[in-house]
């Protein structure tokens, strides 16, 4: 019974950082996606992802105001700018060669530059404040500990997002369509599909899914000026762990980064600002091909 | 198309089907040029691939193989009513029982089929075959090329790339040997089943001659892979 408790007790401040690993996680997953799918399956480097998520950050802080109709439009409005941001790079990118990452990188960064500086002309250089819908502002007792209710829909929200988007991959023809592309591009357009339409839907789909990340996270990532960096980065980082063969290795990447940033954080202080790049420089040195890589893969 | 290692066969398939840009010459289906399109343009133009080393996409299931490669909506092909699912799963059955496997668990022969399932499923009016029989098992080898012999006869053009002279001339109307990139030989099947040592002459290793350097640019093979 001692034990019980003393585990017990060992265990439970870990909790809340443990469950919110779980929300920054997710969050991370749904932002980063669409960067792991232009990569794989498009070869494209895009710098600019996180302006994309910044776009729908700052469209829910510009459009909520504690309503639920404003959330709808918020993820309605942030959802298609950023897709149409997206289909407007992969214009952009339309003279530059597949797998050619350095004129890519140049690109997209002088558009994240760019793009960032038009946020802050619009939105102002203060970090906007997001008023989430007046019913989830409270907290909930988890185990004992309240903790925000946001959160917890978010964790709900965000795993629903992850599911629908297994399934996009798994059982439609676009969904073939992107891991016959991250197996053999070639063959695909000897299949007679067009790689241009390829880049910009899938541009597209990178842009509605960092979109929907930028408003329905913006309350634990919020609209910011260096919001647009710090995604780009948890991104890349996801793509390092996680390869850009499965999805499976992508949600487990990000959630291995929000558990890094949150409980790693709350048990190792004072390595915080170096935990995440530790632990991806460790990955590294043991599996240079990310967390889910395939064995025997040629 | 005959040849030996490095004659360029491989290279010749992959400039019809756009993957490599020609340097200089035309291509022409159904007397439309298509050299230098893109790959997607020349697929849609009716030139159905099937490469080398078949390049089944691994991590798709045999139905999402077919799935991915119907076309129904092109023009039909020559003979036929168009290639549906159905008429493809009837033709070649042993795909019908693997549908929920995937390209990476099939057996080599399986692959060849469904390579050949799939670029007959774009409903092309040129097929391309990259050694369709290379490592397969001397039955499995008969069959692929009893199905070819069966699609040229249904009025399917057919560019037949092979190693092995006699598979050639058992099934084509043509033969044509490739030679450092040029076409050396080119006559009616006939000729060769009736007098068939000009061509052995041509194809032993004992008669390579390289021809004068050139300062053309190496063409990319970048598709050759295993």
């Amino acid at each position: 019974m001692i034990a019980v408790a003393v585990g017990t007790n060992r265990i439970d401040p870990y909790l809340i950082p443990a469950l919110d690993g779980v929300a920054y996680g997710l969050l991370v997953f749904v932002a980063a996606s669409g960067l792991v799918v232009c990569f794989g399956v498009a070869n494209i480097l895009n710098l600019a992802h996180g302006t994309l998520y910044a776009i729908g950050g700052y469209t829910a802080a510009a459009l909520l105001d504690g309503g639920w109709a404003s959330l709808a439009l918020a993820l309605a409005v942030g959802v298609l700018a950023a897709a149409a941001a997206g289909v407007l790079l992969a214009g952009l990118l339309t003279p530059v060669a597949a797998g050619n990452h350095l004129t890519q990188a140049l690109l997209t960064f002088g558009v994240a530059l760019a793009g960032g500086s038009l946020l802050v002309a619009g939105f102002g250089p203060d970090d906007p404040q997001v008023r989430v819908p007046a019913a989830l502002d409270g907290s909930v007792v988890v185990a004992g500990h309240r903790y925000a209710a946001y959160r917890l829909v978010f964790i709900a929200v965000a795993a629903v997002i992850s599911a629908a988007l297994y399934l996009v991959v798994r059982r439609t023809r676009a969904g073939m369509l992107v891991r016959a592309a991250v197996d053999d591009p070639e063959m695909v357009a000897c299949l007679g599909v067009s790689p241009a339409r390829i880049r910009a839907g899938v541009l597209a789909a990178a842009g509605a899914l960092a979109g929907a990340a930028g408003v329905l996270g913006a309350p634990i990532i919020g609209p910011g000026t260096d919001t647009a960096d710090t995604v780009l980065l948890l991104s890349l980082v996801v793509v390092v762990l996680g390869g850009l063969g499965s999805m499976a290795g992508t949600l487990l990447a990000a959630l291995a980064i929000g558990e890094i940033q949150t409980l790693g954080v709350a048990l190792l202080p004072s390595a915080a600002p170096f935990l995440l790049f530790a632990a991806m420089a460790a990955v590294l040195a043991v599996r240079a091909r990310g967390l889910a890589a395939r064995w025997g893969a040629t | 198309m005959v040849g030996r290692n490095g004659a360029g066969k491989s290279t010749l398939v992959h400039t019809i089907a756009g993957l490599v840009r020609a340097s200089s010459g035309r291509i022409e289906i159904g007397g439309v040029p298509v050299a230098g399109r893109q790959p997607h343009r020349i697929a849609q133009s009716g030139v159905g691939l099937v490469p080398q080393g078949r390049r089944v996409f691994s991590r798709l299931t045999v139905a999402e193989h077919l799935v991915l490669a119907a076309a129904p909506w092109r023009a039909a092909t020559p003979g036929g009513e168009g290639w549906t699912v159905a008429r493809i799963l009837e033709l070649l059955p042993r795909l019908a029982v693997r549908l929920r496997h995937r390209g990476c668990e099939l057996s080599g022969g399986e692959q060849q089929m469904l390579a050949i399932a799939r670029a007959l499923l774009g409903q092309p009016r040129v097929l391309l075959l990259d050694e369709p029989c290379e490592g397969l098992s001397p039955d499995l080898a008969a069959r692929v090329r009893e199905l070819i012999s069966a699609l040229a006869a249904d009025g399917l053009t057919v560019l037949l790339v092979e190693q092995q002279l006699q598979h050639a001339i058992d099934v084509a109307d043509r033969v044509a040997v490739l030679e450092y990139g040029r076409v050396v030989y080119d006559r009616p099947t006939v000729e060769a089943r009736v007098d068939p040592a000009p061509l052995v002459a041509m194809l032993s290793v004992a008669a390579a001659v390289p021809p004068p350097p050139t300062n053309r640019p190496a063409p990319r093979l970048w598709a050759d892979t295993p």
